[in-house]
């Protein structure tokens, strides 16, 4: 071997481990994070029209906004802020082994609210849910009356999922923009009701 | 080239082997024990037979569907397009485990196309509806029971549910088997 070959293939070798270095940082950098393959599978949709995900039919029909809350079963929130009551339609798909509506958040900006328990059966929030039969009724978010007139209000999103962990599985994300709506003084809640419509 | 081949062959021939061996291997270790751990291998039993399960006899006795627009279903108070399964199981304890008990389940229903299960239902024993369990029947399996017994279980389904059902019987000790009673 001469010398002009072996000073060939040490530039050879030298060029294939850069190659090498290169792809290697290129699938470092661009191989998705835990966090990136167990997120939740989003499906968009729009207020008025039906969503489905995997195991999740829903329908949002009507947000409005106001400074308290009569529900159905006799509940009155009193609240420093407002209350987002979101009209739902939602049902199980697939699998009706116990799921409920365990995730019914409202994101605005980066601060999620979470439905509340407080209403109790006068709200649909973490109902047992049937495959093909949807509970129809009231969901209720307490904000700060601040975030409801903030600029991220307008572009608010209300998201739905069965399981209280919705990773790797679908969420359904209805945008609402809040800053459109009046505030009522109050509000007054259907009871929620099983069974088709 | 070649000659480079020539000399690292059997380690070359070892990766061939060893890499494709190891992926799928361990592939083979996550869904076992992910199929393992639930009732994915179903134990036919044709309708009007008798199946033999954990040790013990099950047969369908009687199977009903009760829309809500009849009468019986306005009583018990169906929601809106539904439809209520009552499902009637003769149980047979045979065996006995060590404490004399007979094998705990759990009762789902299916919905099938062609073998393949399309939907599924839990039992409605927690729905907020009417319905009275027959006279001297169970609800659910219940392991003090060493003689034969009823087993009346129900379901509410919506009304476009199809015609093929099975009675899906899940006992923990014989996942990832679970006995399919066709209706």
């Amino acid at each position: 071997m001469t010398r002009t070959t072996m000073n060939w293939r040490h530039v050879a070798n030298g060029a294939g481990l850069v190659v090498i270095l290169v792809i290697a940082g290129f699938v470092a950098h661009s191989t998705p994070s835990i966090a990136d393959k167990q997120a939740p599978i989003a499906v968009r949709g729009e207020l008025g029209e039906p969503v489905a995900g995997r195991n999740i039919l829903a329908t949002v029909d009507a947000v409005r906004v106001a400074r308290s809350v009569e529900a159905s079963n006799g509940w009155a929130g009193g609240t420093a802020g407002v209350w987002v009551v979101v009209d739902a339609s939602v049902e199980a798909r697939v699998d009706g082994l116990d799921p409920t509506l365990g995730y019914a958040r409202l994101r605005v900006g980066e601060t999620t609210f979470s439905a509340s328990t407080r209403p109790g059966d006068g709200s649909i929030a973490e109902r047992g849910m049937t495959v093909g039969i949807a509970w129809t009724g009231p969901l209720m978010f307490e904000l700060p009356l601040d975030v409801v007139s903030s600029p991220a209000a307008a572009n608010a999103e209300l998201q739905l999922a069965l399981d209280p962990d919705p990773r790797v599985d679908s969420l359904l994300v209805i945008p609402v923009d809040l800053r459109a709506l009046d505030v009522d003084e109050v509000v007054e809640t259907d009871r929620p009701v099983w069974g088709a419509r | 080239m070649k000659a480079w081949l020539r000399s690292n062959r059997v380690g070359l021939v070892a990766v061939a082997i060893l890499l494709p061996a190891t992926v799928g291997i361990t592939f083979a270790n996550e869904w076992t024990a992910y199929f393992g751990q639930r009732p994915s291998i179903p134990v036919d039993v044709a309708p009007g037979d008798e199946g033999a399960f954990a040790a013990t006899g099950w047969a369908v006795e009687k199977t009903e569907r009760i829309p809500a627009t009849s009468t019986e279903g306005d009583e018990i108070g169906l929601p809106a397009g539904s439809e209520l399964v009552v499902v009637s199981v003769r149980v047979t304890p045979g065996e006995l485990d060590s404490n004399g008990e007979s094998p705990r389940c759990l009762l789902d229903l299916e919905e099938l196309d062609g073998g393949t299960v399309t939907r599924g239902w839990g039992d409605a024993l927690s729905e907020p509806i009417s319905f009275d369990t027959a006279d001297g029947a169970e609800s659910i399996c219940t392991a003090s029971n060493t003689e034969p017994y009823l087993l009346e279980t129900i379901f509410v389904v919506p009304a476009d549910a199809g015609d093929e059902l099975a009675l899906a019987v899940t006992v923990v000790g014989e996942l990832p088997e679970y006995l399919r009673l066709r209706l």
